[in-house]
């Protein structure tokens, strides 16, 4: 038996409408396309004023906490990117400042995240997998290397090498990928058994 | 023959996909699931290692797009922090995520008897990135602008008052659950010394298990199979369990259809003769 819920009823005919571009492009693909992106964005919206710029005001400015404004001023300047010629190039503070802050504070920040990986890469050689896998990461570095050494046969099958490890790599990620998009089908395939054709009773956990 | 399949509408292909997807679903076959030891295992591990009471914080960084991938992981982690007397904060970066399981966590922490504010808390979503949870580490309340997701002042719960700072002493682990960016490099770069456990969709694994032998992550559940994993693990086989079927004969599906399309790829080019130009 069908669902009488509408809220089912509306979701079903946005997932029909979706999965129809499988078959070919048509209006009521693009119509229901438009609805999520506007929706999203609408939503972005309404969460961060409600959740966020409005606890700023009352929880802190309004209780005094006034130098807050000065930040929030800065970050106005924003908005000075849809202002006439003149103005514009103001919005370039506040971007320069937070890229400024966090590439410097990413740096300076113990211990570095990129200098784990280059240290995990060579202090532990005790099995033939870290060897291989030194092996792999010199091979791949010397295919990116373009401006040397291109007339030795050595690096020349090395660099072979680091090919089809790159495609291994790029065929395991692929392959990944494949699999979990048919995880998010057999969600929304699950919903349309479950929640609307009542054809299953698998359990919750699955929207 | 061959001719025909080289030229096969890729429609029918998504039909055959939908059907073996369908078949399982409402005949489960029930293929057997293994752990992975170096990926799930060590998760479960690691947050079956923390003392009773520890806070766990779930970082929510996904949306609906996701949610059979994901949300079976949090609720089979879940499960296991019960028995084991855990905490749980509930935060995250993406925006939807927090409150499309809102209900789902609820649910949950009610059928273990969890008391809201005492032994769970949802803070729901703070705009600022990366930049908020920076101010968390200095001051958590502020940073979070000293509400939960429903708005209710962090003074009124109690299990707040342990958590003044976003840092290791307040919180023992980071289950961060993520379908992409931003994700788990905030938790990596900025806050190495929390132990940080990763629920992943299967098209991040390969880029994200370089960081397990470096201690950056100390597990990675990959994907529907990790869930289902899990599910094992903490003996509550749930609706991944149920759907690893449909996902192992897609795969299986797939591979055929692979194989096939190289075999008539290159008997054409043989017929044509134009193999090895």
């Amino acid at each position: 038996m069908l669902t009488q819920e509408l809220q089912i009823w509306v979701a079903v005919v946005g997932t029909l409408a979706i999965f129809s571009f499988l078959i070919k492009e048509n209006p009521f693909y693009r119509f229901f396309e438009y609805t999520v992106i506007g929706m999203s964005a609408a939503h972005s919206v309404v969460m961060t004023w409600d959740n966020y710029t409005k606890a700023f005001w009352t929880n802190y400015v309004m209780k005094g906490e006034y130098y807050l404004l000065i930040p929030g001023a800065i970050a106005l300047l924003y908005y000075l990117r849809y202002a006439p010629g003149k103005y514009q190039w103001l919005y370039r503070y506040p971007l320069s400042l937070i890229m400024g802050y966090s590439i410097g504070y990413a740096l300076a920040y113990e211990p570095r995240p990129f200098m784990v990986q280059v240290r995990g890469t060579f202090e532990k050689l005790t099995s033939f997998n870290d060897w291989l896998y030194l092996f792999v990461f010199f091979a791949v570095c010397s295919y990116f290397v373009f401006t040397f050494w291109n007339k030795s046969a050595a690096v020349n099958k090395t660099r072979g090498f680091a090919r089809y490890a790159m495609m291994a790599y790029f065929g395991v990620a692929f392959g990944n990928t494949v699999q979990g998009r048919f995880s998010l089908l057999l969600g929304r395939l699950l919903f349309l058994l479950q929640d609307w054709l009542h054809l299953v009773n698998i359990g919750s956990g699955v929207g | 023959m061959l001719e025909k399949l080289n030229n096969l509408d890729s429609r029918w292909m998504y039909l055959a996909l939908v059907i073996v997807l369908i078949i399982p679903v409402i005949k489960p076959i029930g293929m057997p699931v293994s752990v992975n030891k170096d990926l799930t295992q060590r998760a479960y591990d690691t947050i079956g290692a923390l003392p009773a009471g520890s806070i766990v914080m779930f970082d929510v960084a996904y949306s609906a797009s996701t949610d059979t991938e994901l949300t079976p992981m949090m609720m089979a982690i879940m499960e296991q922090m019960a028995k084991k007397g855990l905490k749980l904060l509930v935060a995250g970066q993406w925006e939807s995520g927090l409150f499309f399981v809102k209900d789902k966590v609820a649910a949950k922490a009610k059928s273990f008897g969890w008391k809201y504010g005492v032994d769970w808390v949802n803070i729901g979503f703070k705009a600022g990135g990366i930049s908020t949870f920076r101010a968390m580490a200095t001051d958590f309340w502020k940073g979070a602008m000293g509400i939960d997701i429903d708005k209710t002042p962090f003074e009124q719960l109690p299990i707040m008052q342990r958590v003044k700072k976003l840092d290791e002493n307040a919180i023992s682990c980071i289950v961060i659950y993520e379908s992409g960016s931003p994700g788990m490099e905030t938790w990596i770069t900025y806050f190495p010394k929390i132990s940080l456990v990763k629920a992943s969709v299967a098209a991040e694994i390969a880029s994200s298990v370089r960081y397990i032998p470096t201690g950056q992550l100390k597990g990675l559940i990959p994907g529907m199979r990790g869930a289902a994993e899990y599910e094992k693990l903490v003996g509550k086989p749930g609706v991944s369990t149920q759907l690893m079927d449909a996902q192992s004969l897609s795969c299986l599906l797939i591979i055929g259809l692979i194989v096939l399309g190289n075999i008539a790829f290159f008997s054409s080019k043989k017929k044509a003769g134009h193999i090895g130009r």
